[in-house]
């Protein structure tokens, strides 16, 4: 066998026995503590990514029922089911759950358990930080929920719009629990953002250049960028500027001390619109390999889908201001952001033209998973084409904070977003449990969404056209309104009847599903070469990678670079672009610090709602976290100075 | 157990390097444009934004898009 860089000798087959005793060196290393112990300090990225994929789920099932809430209030005329400041909060804490507790860390969620196995490492790049995302994010729905449940959650909508989001409209905590539920998310996300950039960066598996990586990562790699700056705006706006305003008196968005109220729109959806993309772009890295796998083919167009996901982060960022058409704003600044807003049509288009050309040039199978893809693209396109409409100043005027775009919206993110997911949990399910979901369970699951999706959201346009605002709670049966809203709350009945049937096959299969073997779909990516669910380690040996489909272009034996360690835990280093070997670093073992540094962020944020002490308070107590974390990382480096250029020779620990 | 090949070995490399070389250089990197850009955010915010007094459609455009 060859170190790298030399030519001779030629590759060599591993023996089985090797590779076992390997694999238990390995699982010796890299397992978690047993016990609550272990459970609460793993570093493990698909721990990590379970847990977060879990608890997202569980906040789509908190957002469902304050939608059936919601839906039920409104099912009939001058209904007494919730009253208005119930109703404020429950829509409040509906939207804020939705895009801040499910949609955006279930997409980073599998993110961070996915993408270190598509790329073929046995971690991610920083395993703590991660671990404290996650704890931070949920501190964060301790926030927001403990709130609803004591009647303090917030009321002024999920963009909290200033001046009702001031102190003068909005006395009280209510708004403060929003700012600093954000806080927590952001950091969640900045957090996951950083990992999986310097993930897909310097530990992707040898072999794998720029144009070799897996579609969904690429994906992934391109909204973490976007989190990267869209998530500090957000930051800006709400834990500096308004939470400033409110605790301590600045007058960022008060006119009448000269701040501007607009600024807060603008610098609210200057995160928010990349946000919509930040949800929806790993939705359709998901859509690509299910294509692929499902058509028995690489898809058509690899470089274009690129293009089109980078194009469409960095259009993202210019249409901001077609959420605020109905502010006074001039002339030139409506007609450029009109056209950005159509412009963006343009590399989302791409993509569908080519799963469309792989779908048609493959062997479709109609299993769940794809079936969940073309439900997609009938929903999502249906949502996109309203938006186009909505992208003109006049139309927006008309259907501006109607309920057209609460349709238009629901349109984009279920169809654009959920949709993909569901046909994503069907297709990786196995890799999680080890089981595949049941069949004809799923295809009632996907019938009675996607009936129910239309069902809901489609007499919305038509209400919404009809006059009908979004954030009443009520309306007079003079209105006419009644039937189609009794219409889509039945719709809304039908989606909680398929979320519980998908409920109920989680369970079942997880129970006593169908054993999935490491690739029950015939698959290509590196995520199907190990066992189901994987190993602690991943890989016993790092992959090799000769093209965007290894295991479908890979015949025999699968090619490995050896010589990591299996004694401590290492992790394999290779260069930027084209992933060649170049170091070997440690990885960390499970920590406590991440949780207890979360838990310091929350005396820090969730006090300074209170008390602006509590913030001296928490930032002391972080110190003594941050100490116990560096005094961690220092050990392992300690020890490895024997590797060091021109470093002392030191005894390998 | 799916069978490997072993192409090459990685044992003689470094296990400390440094620079872009090293993970921990591009995590700094990546939290110093994180708040770099959140300052750039909020001096873009100060200095044309929150200093106009006019903000209602009576008053023209806001000072934030003119």
């Amino acid at each position: 066998m060859s170190s790298l860089g030399s030519d001779a000798p030629g590759p060599v087959t591993l023996e089985a026995g090797d590779i076992a005793r390997d694999a238990d060196a390995l699982e010796r290393t890299w397992r978690d503590q047993p016990g609550f112990w272990g459970w609460l300090c793993t570093v493990d990225h698909k721990s990590i990514g379970r847990r977060y994929v879990v608890t997202a789920f569980a906040m789509f099932l908190a957002g469902g029922i304050e939608a059936a809430l919601m839906r039920t209030q409104l099912a009939r005329p001058e209904n007494a089911f919730l009253g208005a400041d119930r109703y404020n909060q429950i829509f409040t804490t509906h939207g804020t759950t939705m895009m801040f507790l499910f949609a955006v860390p279930m997409m980073t969620a599998m993110g961070l358990y996915f993408v270190p196995l598509m790329v073929g490492a046995r971690s991610v790049a920083f395993p703590r930080l991660n671990a404290f995302g996650y704890w931070t994010y949920c501190v964060g729905i301790g926030l927001l929920y403990v709130a609803l449940l004591t009647n303090h959650a917030p009321d002024t909508g999920w963009f909290a719009y200033v001046p009702l989001s001031e102190t003068l409209y909005a006395p009280g905590h209510r708004v403060d629990v929003w700012a600093q539920l954000v806080t927590f998310t952001e950091i969640a996300a900045l957090c996951a953002a950083v990992n999986i950039i310097v993930t897909v960066f310097k530990m992707r598996a040898p072999g794998m250049s720029v144009d070799r990586i897996p579609l969904f990562v690429w994906a992934q790699l391109v909204v973490a960028f976007m989190i990267v700056f869209a998530m500090p705006a957000v930051a800006a706006g709400s834990t500096l500027m308004l939470a400033a305003d409110r605790a301590i008196h600045m007058q960022w968005f008060i006119p009448a001390r000269g701040g501007d109220a607009l600024l807060w729109q603008h610098i609210f959806w200057f995160f928010g619109h990349p946000e919509v993309y930040i949800i929806f772009l790993p939705a359709l890295g998901m859509v690509t390999p299910i294509v692929e796998t499902f058509c028995r083919r690489p898809v058509v167009g690899y470089g274009a889908i690129v293009m089109a996901n980078i194009a469409t982060a960095f259009f993202a960022f210019g249409l901001w201001v077609h959420h605020m058409f109905a502010t006074p704003l001039p002339e030139l600044g409506e007609s450029l952001f009109t056209a950005a807003s159509l412009v963006i049509a343009i590399p989302t288009a791409v993509q569908i033209f080519c799963w469309i050309a792989t779908m048609w040039t493959g062997r479709p199978r109609l299993t769940v998973p794809m079936l969940f893809v073309l439900g997609f693209l009938f929903t999502f396109i249906n949502g996109g084409i309203t938006g186009v409409m909505l992208a003109s100043v006049p139309f927006d005027r008309q259907a501006h904070d109607t309920f057209f775009v609460v349709a238009h919206l629901h349109y984009v993110l279920i169809g654009g977003a959920v949709m993909p997911l569901f046909a994503g949990l069907y297709f990786w399910f196995p890799k999680f449990t080890g089981r595949l979901l049941g069949d004809g369970l799923g295809k009632w699951h996907f019938w009675l969404f996607l009936i129910g999706t239309n069902v809901t959201f489609f007499p919305m346009h038509i209400l919404g056209l009809d006059g009908m605002p979004r954030r009443i709670y009520t309306y007079l049966a003079s209105t006419g309104w009644g039937p189609l809203n009794l219409l889509a709350s039945i719709g809304a009945a039908t989606l909680a009847v398929s979320v519980v049937l998908f409920l109920i096959n989680v369970v079942r299969s997880w129970v006593a599903g169908a054993n999935a073997g490491a690739d029950p779909w015939g698959a290509p990516g590196l995520e199907w070469a190990v066992a189901s669910p994987p190993p602690p380690y991943n890989f016993v040996h790092a992959p090799v990678v000769s093209s965007a489909h290894p295991l479908w272009e890979t015949s025999g034996a699968l090619p490995v670079v050896t010589g990591l360690r299996t004694d401590r835990r290492e992790i394999l280093i290779t260069t930027t672009f084209d992933a060649r070997p170049d170091a070997r670093h440690s990885s960390p073992h499970g920590s406590f610090w991440p949780f207890y540094l979360a838990l310091c962020m929350g005396v820090v944020f969730i006090g300074s709602i209170f008390r602006p002490y509590w913030v001296l308070i928490g930032t002391a107590l972080s110190c003594i976290g941050l100490f116990g974390w560096g005094w961690e990382s220092s050990r392992p480096i300690e020890r490895e100075r024997v590797a060091m250029p021109n470093g002392p020779v030191v005894e390998r620990t | 157990m799916t069978s490997l090949r072993a192409q090459a070995t990685v044992a003689d490399l470094p296990s400390v390097t440094f620079g872009q070389r090293s993970l921990m250089w591009w995590g700094t990197l990546g939290f110093m444009v994180i708040e770099g850009w959140t300052i750039a955010l909020l001096l873009v915010s100060y200095l044309c934004g929150a200093r106009s007094a006019s903000w209602s459609s009576r008053d023209g455009p806001s000072r934030c898009c003119s």
